[in-house]
């Protein structure tokens, strides 16, 4: 992995040090800020202007750093600019139903600034050991605020969290040192490492009781902004093909099997993001790596639309369950470039992930303003899928290619 | 010097797998961290020795001084319950599995590094790392995951070691141990 400093029109300037510095810090002096105020209401406002002046500094970082790191990003602002919006009705809902208390309202709101200060620090930090400290800050954020929640269950998901994602990044920061040693072995402990992260197989079975489990904003950071981060350093890895495909094929399978079997809704988006990110990964190892750029968007995207309607958005589901069949017309080419048989097991995953999913769609179209932001991601996710215009697709291609 | 360190290393891995109670355990995990620190070579063996043989070994036992760690599947039965509960499993199968893991994962590393010429080092390292997670997979007490990462971060630090040039961010990933730390806050906070 190069420094990210390394291109784009301000590199090497102090403006653009500058940039990376704010977009990376202002998440840190919010949580240090919020570890001091007392009041739940003051909060979810410093949140909601923080991740706002995140997300319009983020949006100068393509100026500032190379694309597939900006893009990620600004991607992750954006969830969490949209998901902050949502802050004083979640939090007053779980004061209400007894779910979090004053003091737990404090934790998890430093531990979601945090997990976003921790996922940028890892995606701008331009070097894999700093990347790998960045993902510690975030699973260590992720474990307090699932923990926050005064359940036993919140509390098992929490040290799963830990104890799984632990083993995980010491088998990444193992994979990390022994790049040029064991080029192959690396691969693998990298794809299982930050696979953990992702939510991916073997090492994926914190991820549905963390979605299930968390209060609703918390679970949004927890499954799209922890789990995009690994992709990128995926990208950035020198990792055999053949085990990206492997990987990938049985992270699809799992999730559709996973999908199939059915639980509640939260439970069946994580299971839903495990099929997706495996296609993601799959499409890595193929080398259509600009497809699976664009499918982590509309994953990132989607996922952050159904988790803010809690599921009851038939639009924002539809989408979302498309998404498989959608990677599956993208992936044909390059998957009969690899080899024709892999069309079997990938046609056979994305149909009965689509399937899973839809087979839960809900019944109602959520209105007003509660819903915009949704809304607001679905017609984004359409018009990238749908209507790319061909300067969006020139980004993409020089994000994977930067 | 460094073969015996990181064979020393690897020798109380396997004690660890062994070892029922948290006050022998501790002790045996001060002295791995001063074997894996031995081979570092690099000023971060100081605070590796420091946090990872001194600190966190003495806040377990300030936790939990005299701890029993049952041997009873951890993150396997995470992943594998319903199978890890049927009749299949039950013993001797189960009680065997912790044994045959120290001794085929050892096995595999060294077997895998003495081709590709890394040196002994990487091969112990890369065992106790193995072993390390081992450890957390088979026992569910939350103060056996801490030491199974404690010694898996021993095992990092001999394969830091085989590096002359270790870059900052690198020497303090290596030799801090962040994720021991969680797992213990962890601990502590569900305790």
């Amino acid at each position: 992995m190069t420094g990210v400093l390394a291109d784009g029109p301000l590199a090497g300037t102090w403006v653009a040090e500058a940039l990376v510095a704010g977009v990376i810090a202002l998440p840190f002096a919010t949580a240090a800020v919020l570890a001091v105020v007392g009041s739940w209401r003051a909060g979810v406002w410093i949140i909601a202007g923080s991740a706002g002046l995140q997300f319009v500094a983020a949006c100068a970082l393509p100026w500032a750093v190379p694309p597939a790191e900006a893009h990620l990003a600004l991607l992750t602002s954006l969830v969490v600019m949209t998901t902050s919006w949502f802050g004083p009705r979640d939090i007053a809902a779980a004061l209400e139903g007894g779910v979090l208390n004053r003091w737990r309202v404090r934790r998890y709101h430093v531990g979601c600034q945090a997990l976003v200060g921790g996922a940028q620090l890892a995606v701008l930090g331009g070097d894999p050991f700093v990347a790998w400290i960045g993902l510690v800050v975030v699973v260590a954020a992720a474990a307090a605020m699932t923990g926050a929640v005064l359940t036993p269950a919140a509390a098992a998901a929490a040290s799963r969290l830990v104890r799984l994602c632990g083993a995980g990044l010491v088998l990444a920061l193992l994979g990390t040192l022994l790049l040029d040693r064991a080029p192959f072995l690396a691969g693998l402990l990298l794809l299982v490492g930050y696979g953990a992260i992702a939510g991916l197989l073997p090492l994926h079975a914190w991820l549905a009781d963390a979605a299930a489990e968390g209060v609703a904003p918390g679970a949004i950071l927890v499954t799209v902004v922890q789990a995009n981060v690994p992709l990128l350093l995926f990208l950035r890895s020198d990792i055999a093909p053949g085990l990206q495909i492997g990987f990938g094929l049985a992270a699809l399978l799992a999730g559709a099997v996973a999908l199939v079997v059915r639980s509640d809704r939260r439970r069946m988006v994580a299971m839903g993001g495990l099929a997706q990110l495996g296609l993601v990964v799959f499409a890595l190892g193929t080398g259509a790596t600009a497809a699976a750029w664009l499918l982590l968007t509309l994953l990132s995207l989607l996922r952050a639309a159904v988790l803010q309607s809690d599921g009851d958005d038939l639009a924002a589901w539809l989408a979302f369950a498309l998404v498989p069949l959608y990677a599956l017309y993208l992936l044909a080419g390059p998957t009969v470039a690899v080899s024709a048989w892999l069309l079997l097991p990938l046609a056979g995953g994305a149909a009965a992930a689509a399937c899973g999913l839809l087979a839960m769609r809900p019944a109602g179209i959520a209105v007003g303003w509660a819903a915009a932001p949704a809304w607001l991601e679905v017609a984004l996710a359409a018009a990238l899928a749908l209507a790319m215009p061909d300067t969006v697709l020139a980004w993409f291609r020089a994000a994977v290619e930067g | 010097m460094i073969a015996v360190a990181a064979a020393g290393a690897l020798l109380l891995s396997v004690g660890l797998l062994c070892v029922r109670r948290l006050d022998v355990a501790l002790p045996l995990l001060a002295l791995q961290s001063a074997c894996a620190a031995a081979t570092l070579g690099h000023v971060a063996a100081i605070p590796a020795f420091a946090l990872g043989g001194v600190v966190l070994p003495l806040a377990m036992a300030w936790m939990r001084p005299a701890t029993a760690l049952a041997a009873r599947g951890g993150a396997v039965s995470l992943w594998l319950s319903p199978l890890w509960a049927s009749p299949l499993w039950a013993s001797p199968l189960r009680a065997s599995l912790p044994w045959a893991g120290a001794v085929a994962l050892p096995l595999a590393a060294i077997a895998l590094f003495a081709r590709s010429g890394s040196g002994e080092a990487v091969a112990a390292g890369v065992s106790v790392v193995a072993l390390g997670l081992w450890l957390v997979a088979m026992r569910r007490h939350a103060l056996a995951t801490v030491l199974g990462l404690l010694a898996a971060q021993n095992g990092l630090v001999l394969v830091a070691g085989a590096y002359p040039d270790l870059p900052p961010t690198a020497a303090f990933a290596v030799a801090v141990p962040l994720l021991p730390a969680l797992a213990l806050a962890d601990a502590w906070l569900h305790r």
